[in-house]
């Protein structure tokens, strides 16, 4: 195989850049199921009587069929899949895609592969070793995630079932990410369109399993077909604490060949550096609205922005949605209100709920405010700062273009998310629309904690350039698990503290209390002045 | 300003020194440059050209000395100074998703001005089609729309980084026409370049920069003054000894041909002396700057 000369060289260069990045990913995945599986137990309880409990209440519940998946029965391992498998398939499959395309897009933008394929290189050997990397971690991630399960004392077949499915499910991707990195022209691009993918995945079995009927004595659900279309559809479908369907693994198996004959059939045509979707030729003349530091960054942060207020509205419409369902199950059902938490009964239904969906999407949106912000540093590192920089725009001028618009940003999606939200749950459950102003709120309320983390980010970007993509994913990794996982895991209060989303007052379950919120502004205002005078002070560096 | 800085110039630097950590990537280097001239800044590959050029424009902060740009503080006063000047960079890094057009218009209007009639002849001068978006550019393309947004600009100052890199000879010439006329316009230019035949095309002065520090500066004029010039000569009878003259370099002979090179100060007694073997023919060369350079270089070898 001509094509394959020198996969194994660049598998090697391939692990040497990722020597630190991936081994995070893996212990993070790892983490992720591993820790949270004996906290889910201990939570729960391991009588039969608790685990009857939780799939009777769980089973009929919609959110838990869209967040969750379609529990199977009381059996404790059905129980975990139910709780981490979701969310571990997704880091397993933005892992798997992220990685594809660093090593295959991102090196032809930046012309590395054509340093490389003058060299005694084969035309397939840079996808090739981009994919061994990715299988080769997935089948770690096996390894460590079946281990992790059975030391939780989950059974031995049922942890390696699930264990599989979730390395089946990160290779799918990564196979799916070497097509869209023959799609799209850019990494940015090619990570969309993956990132596209996933979402697709993630809803098609979130409708399936939502419509699914209720099978098993109220104990379990049975999803309906569009389940079956999603590869992490077909992990749930394993049933790896009760069924064991292995048979499974062979649709796994017929995807790899389809996206693999896909694939290689099309790097094989494609020339290096073009994508599949044709490069469009655009205006000879810029518009007015670019011709400005605030203007470039609009240009450069409306995708971002877009983005995420479309995937906010579409949440705050479900959100709105399930909210009927969710109150139905509270009134009628004692127990759940007391699943849910302490004092859940004592608030009326709308404002705890609400308030604890927003709660989660505020959360959520620190990872735009992270994306948005680090667009400073790629701009600085990929050398477009450097001929703005020798222009009339000062230092401190160019920062706050981008944050602005950061800024807006979030007014903006915080708002339509609360607006969709409120519009979707008056409107199904006929309610008054006097309403909407609290559901509004209790979504806004969330504001001055994203200022926070917002100013928390820009001051880490003049402060520490080089580490600020990781210090700044990092942190939104950190807000988002205390958050996810803070309670199961009984961390104490001082460290959920850390978070600044953990000061904004839960309304409309409890009051607006000022002082949290001037504080976090004050935060912000803080950490922001401090960043733009380290940016004003420190050198510009590339690479 | 300090009293060392000369006034009038453009630009000046004086014994700068800028570190990244312990790595000395400028160490203790001059230059200035005059209004109205273009100044060739020559040196190999990480000899400091670029790292000068940064500073000068406030992208890099200096650790000591002193850089003067109109005869303020470039890291301070960088927003008035960038008024002034326009800046070609050695690598042209475009946002992928914008167009050239839009990306000369961008600089040139962050800059300050934009003279449209000048946009559209450099266009068509140096046949870019604006309208592709940038990630489909070419190396020299993506040049040529730092060149285009650079000399649409009505600024005082430009300050090029190897602007020419990735040009074909034929741009590379019509580059070199359109420096000539920023030069007949009054405008000043400092043209850092590793092309010898560019610098000498083009420059009124060259300073030749090595591992962070100026080792000469001054016109082609004087570098030749200093060095020496290369004489091939036949004679009517061979010329016993002629390599053993005081002055005499890298000397060959073929028959009752002879090629050497000569220092500048022996030239007068070495003539007295070939006269007396009766001189068919003579041509004196002066050395190219390519010359210049490479001795420069493999002094350092030597060393």
């Amino acid at each position: 195989m001509k094509g394959l000369t020198g996969t194994w060289q660049l598998l090697r260069l391939a692990l040497r850049r990722d020597r630190i990045k991936m081994p995070i990913w893996i212990l993070a995945i790892t983490a992720a199921m591993g820790a949270n599986a004996p906290a889910v137990i201990d939570l729960v309880g391991e009588s039969r009587a608790e685990r009857v409990l939780y799939a009777s209440t769980t089973a009929p519940s919609v959110v838990n069929r869209v967040f969750g998946g379609p529990i199977h029965g009381p059996e404790m391992g059905s129980i975990v899949m139910n709780e981490t498998f979701i969310f571990t398939a997704i880091m397993v499959a933005f892992m798997s895609t992220l990685a594809i395309v660093r090593h295959t897009r991102q090196n032809e933008e930046t012309g590395r592969s054509e340093l490389i394929g003058a060299g005694i290189v084969g035309h397939h050997a840079a996808q090739t070793a981009a994919l061994l990397l990715v299988i080769g971690a997935n089948i770690i991630l096996f390894g460590l995630l079946s281990g992790a399960l059975i030391v939780a004392g989950l059974p031995k077949e049922g942890s390696i079932a699930t264990g599989g499915a979730i390395a089946a499910i990160g290779i799918t991707f990564g196979m799916i990410a070497t097509i869209t990195s023959h799609l799209s022209g850019t990494s940015w691009g090619a990570n969309s369109l993956a990132g596209v993918s996933i979402a697709v995945v993630f809803v098609l079995r979130a409708l399936g399993d939502s419509t699914g009927k209720i099978v098993n004595g109220g104990l379990g659900v049975e999803s309906n077909w569009p389940s079956w279309l999603s590869p992490i559809g077909w992990g749930q479908q394993l049933y790896p604490f009760s069924e064991n369907n292995w048979w499974v693994f062979g649709l796994f198996g017929a995807s790899f060949v389809v996206l693999g004959v896909v694939s290689y059939a099309v790097n094989a045509r494609r020339d290096l550096g073009m994508g599949i979707i044709p490069d469009k030729n655009g205006p000879a003349h810029a518009k007015a609205g670019l011709l400005s530091p605030l203007g470039l960054a609009w240009r450069l942060q409306k995708g971002i922005f877009r983005g995420w207020l479309i995937a906010m509205t579409l949440m705050g419409v479900v959100i709105g949605f399930i909210s009927e369902e969710f109150k139905d199950l509270f009134t009628e059902n004692p127990e759940f209100a007391e699943f849910l938490g302490e004092g859940s009964d004592k608030v009326g239904f709308s404002d705890f709920f609400f308030s604890a969906m927003m709660g989660f999407m505020a959360i959520t949106l620190a990872g735009y405010a992270t994306q948005s912000l680090l667009r400073l540093r790629s701009e600085e590192s990929s050398g477009h700062l450097e001929p703005v920089l020798a222009t009339k725009v000062s230092k401190p001028a160019w920062m706050m273009s981008h944050i602005a618009w950061t800024l807006v940003g979030s007014v903006v999606i915080f708002f339509v998310l609360g607006l969709a939200t409120g519009v979707t749950y008056i409107l199904i459950t006929s309610g008054s629309w006097s309403e909407l102003t609290d559901i509004v709120l209790a979504s806004m309320v969330h504001l001055p904690a994203m200022l926070a983390f917002i100013g928390f980010v820009a001051f880490v970007f003049g402060f520490l350039p080089k580490a600020a993509v990781a210090v700044g994913w990092t942190a939104f990794a950190l807000v988002y698990l205390m958050a996810q996982f803070g309670v199961i895991l009984d961390l104490p209060q001082a460290v959920l503290n850390i978070s600044p989303f953990a000061h904004t007052p839960a309304y409309p379950a409890s009051d607006i209390i000022t002082k949290p919120i001037v504080s976090l502004a004050s935060a912000f205002v803080i950490l922001l002045i401090g960043g733009i005078i380290l940016f004003r002070r420190r050198d510009i560096t590339t690479g | 300003m300090s009293s060392t800085v000369n006034t009038e110039n453009v630009l000046e630097v004086k014994n700068l020194v800028k570190k990244f950590g312990k790595f000395k990537a400028l160490d203790g280097l001059n230059l200035s440059v005059t209004k109205g001239e273009v100044h060739g800044f020559l040196g190999p590959n990480g000899a400091g050209k670029s790292t000068t050029i940064r500073v000068l424009l406030g992208i890099l902060r200096k650790t000591s000395g002193e850089a003067v740009l109109f005869n303020k503080d470039p890291w301070k006063d960088a927003v008035s100074l960038h008024r002034r000047l326009a800046y070609i960079p050695g690598e042209v890094n475009l946002w992928p998703n914008l167009t050239g057009g839009e990306a000369i218009d961008l600089f040139a209007r962050l800059r300050g001005s934009l003279n449209k009639k000048r946009r559209k002849e450099l266009l068509e001068r140096f046949e870019l089609d604006p309208t592709k978006k940038c990630r489909t550019y070419s190396k020299g393309n993506r040049q040529k729309v730092a060149i285009v947004s650079a000399l649409a600009s009505d600024v005082e100052l430009y300050i090029m980084d190897e602007p020419s890199s990735g040009l074909d000879p034929l741009m590379e010439a019509t580059f070199q026409d359109s420096v000539r006329k920023l030069k007949n316009d009054g405008k000043t230019v400092l043209l850092s370049s590793h092309i010898l035949a560019e610098a000498e095309a083009l420059c009124d002065r060259i300073t030749i920069i090595r591992e962070g520090k100026d080792v000469e500066t001054g016109t082609l004029e004087e570098f030749r003054h200093l060095t020496r010039m290369t004489i091939a000569v036949e004679t009517a009878k061979p010329i016993p000894s002629l390599a053993k003259q005081k002055g005499v370099h890298n000397f060959r002979q073929k028959d009752n041909h002879s090629q050497f090179e000569v220092d500048n100060d022996k030239m007068d007694a070495l003539v007295k002396f070939l006269a007396k073997y009766k001189i068919k023919h003579l041509t004196s060369t002066p050395p190219s700057l390519e010359k210049l350079f490479m001795r420069h270089y493999e002094d350092e070898e030597v060393k």
